[in-house]
């Protein structure tokens, strides 16, 4: 799997004097010399390469992007469609009040399938929010299994932990 | 105001939080919450779901160009998030016992110091200086990513790792007590403890706040505050000001972002002051 080449471990004898041909030359170029080689000094130049990972990723959250704001588009056209037919003026706190603004809101997932049945505007709209608002979780999801394929498990743990903390801070918080 | 009116301009102004968020990486609350309540007369409950919806839009809007172009360290936004969202954590469960007025005018000051310090060092530095912190070292979190201005690969270290954690916590407790999200807070913590380049910050910061809005934008939506008619135009427009702002971030030089982070972070602190001062006098 690709590693990252910056903290490459200094290989061979030449690798393992570095530092001390360094501290025997006690001249300062020599010492940051012995520190890139070390690998705690950032070497300047080197590889560039999109990784196949990043690429995934990126297309995901684009997908996510595309769905969520066809949804909202095509939910918002309709919304306002609907409340301009009506003959009358609308305005915000007109259409908060009705029905398609929102009247009473969808608060959950569940809701949101039930009245897209009813087919109601403001659940498309909601529909896509939602699909906005889960595309971070994909990224967070497609990074675990990176971690987990690299066998980086210190990774493993830290994405693990923030997909817990973030799951129980949205029960905790959506319960309350 | 009729309503295509009010969306459109919602609309419009989103385009605008937008391109700042993906430039700066601190999320598009600091736009979308006064335009909304204060220009078009929105319920704050409402500006605050939409706000959150906001936030993810940028999020995804500016990671979907900045991962594969190498310029976010995810490792080190995951490694900086678990330290953040423990904070808001436990900044939620402290609510209600710690006053909320010191809160905003102890956030006025840090985030004045933090453009402050910024500030003395704007011209920025050559990031292959910095030494790398042994913490990064062992969890790899120095990097490198392609300058489109500077026409080379930058390669850079992470200091100051502990640091830069226990500020997270705290800012994490912060933005837990306030409901603000802790952008305006990561950036300046990468800046200048970690010294990752501006880009990378900006960017690794734009990764961490769509994750951490994941949690409050759903506890929003389960309360009601997500509203379609008004949070539908925010997403839109945030997310075509993302799709602009991100190639504008590659092309822009370190330099100029940190100029307008800085200007951003000055009246950001003012807002805080203004609102400390104001809940101390009221």
């Amino acid at each position: 799997m690709a590693q990252r080449q910056a903290v490459a471990p200094p290989t061979g004898i030449a690798g393992r004097l570095g530092p001390a041909i360094g501290w025997a030359r006690r001249g300062v170029p020599a010492k940051r010399e012995a520190l890139v080689e070390a690998g705690r000094l950032a070497r300047p130049g080197g590889a560039d390469r999109a990784r196949p990972i990043e690429l995934v990723i990126s297309r995901t959250l684009r997908a996510g992007i595309l769905v969520a704001s066809a949804l909202v588009a095509l939910g918002l056209v309709l919304l306002l469609f609907g409340a301009y037919a009506g003959g009358a003026h609308p305005t915000l706190a007109s259409v908060l009040a009705s029905a398609e603004g929102g009247q009473p809101v969808l608060r959950s997932p569940a809701e949101v399938i039930t009245a897209l049945g009813r087919f109601e505007p403001n659940a498309l709209v909601d529909l896509g929010l939602l699909v906005l608002i889960v595309t971070p979780v994909a990224s967070l999801l497609l990074s675990w299994l990176q971690f987990w394929l690299e066998r980086d498990y210190a990774f493993v743990v830290i994405t693990s932990s923030v997909l817990v903390i973030t799951a129980g801070s949205l029960l905790w918080g959506a319960i309350r | 105001m009729d309503v295509l009116i009010f969306a459109l301009l919602t609309f419009l102004g989103a385009v605008g939080a937008g391109v700042l968020g993906a430039l700066l990486g601190l999320g598009g609350g600091i736009i979308v919450i006064p335009l909304l309540t204060l220009l078009l007369g929105v319920d704050i409950h409402h500006a605050i779901g939409a706000s959150a919806v906001a936030v993810i839009a940028t999020s995804s809007g500016a990671a979907a160009s900045f991962v594969r172009q190498g310029l976010t360290n995810r490792r080190v936004a995951l490694f900086l998030q678990i330290a953040a969202t423990l904070g808001a954590v436990s900044g939620a469960v402290a609510t209600g016992y710690v006053g909320g007025q010191a809160l905003y005018l102890i956030l006025a000051a840090v985030l004045t110091f933090s453009a402050l310090a910024m500030f003395r060092r704007r011209r920025g530095e050559s990031s292959s200086q910095v030494i790398d912190h042994p913490w990064s070292a062992r969890l790899r979190l120095s990097g490198s990513y392609r300058d489109q201005v500077e026409g080379q690969v930058v390669r850079y270290g992470v200091a100051g790792v502990p640091q830069a954690v226990g500020v997270m916590y705290a800012a994490g407790i912060v933005s837990g007590l306030l409901g603000i999200g802790g952008g305006a807070l990561q950036v300046p913590t990468m800046d200048i403890l970690m010294r990752m380049p501006v880009k990378v910050s900006s960017a690794t910061s734009n990764f961490m706040i769509g994750v951490t809005a994941v949690a409050s934008a759903g506890i929003y939506f389960a309360r009601g505050d997500i509203v379609p008619v008004i949070a539908g135009p925010v997403a839109l427009g945030v997310l075509l000001g993302a799709l602009l702002g991100a190639p504008l971030m590659v092309r822009l030089r370190g330099t100029a972002i940190r100029r307008v982070l800085i200007l951003v972070l000055v009246v950001v602190a003012a807002q805080m002051a203004v609102k400390g001062l104001g809940l101390i006098i009221g």
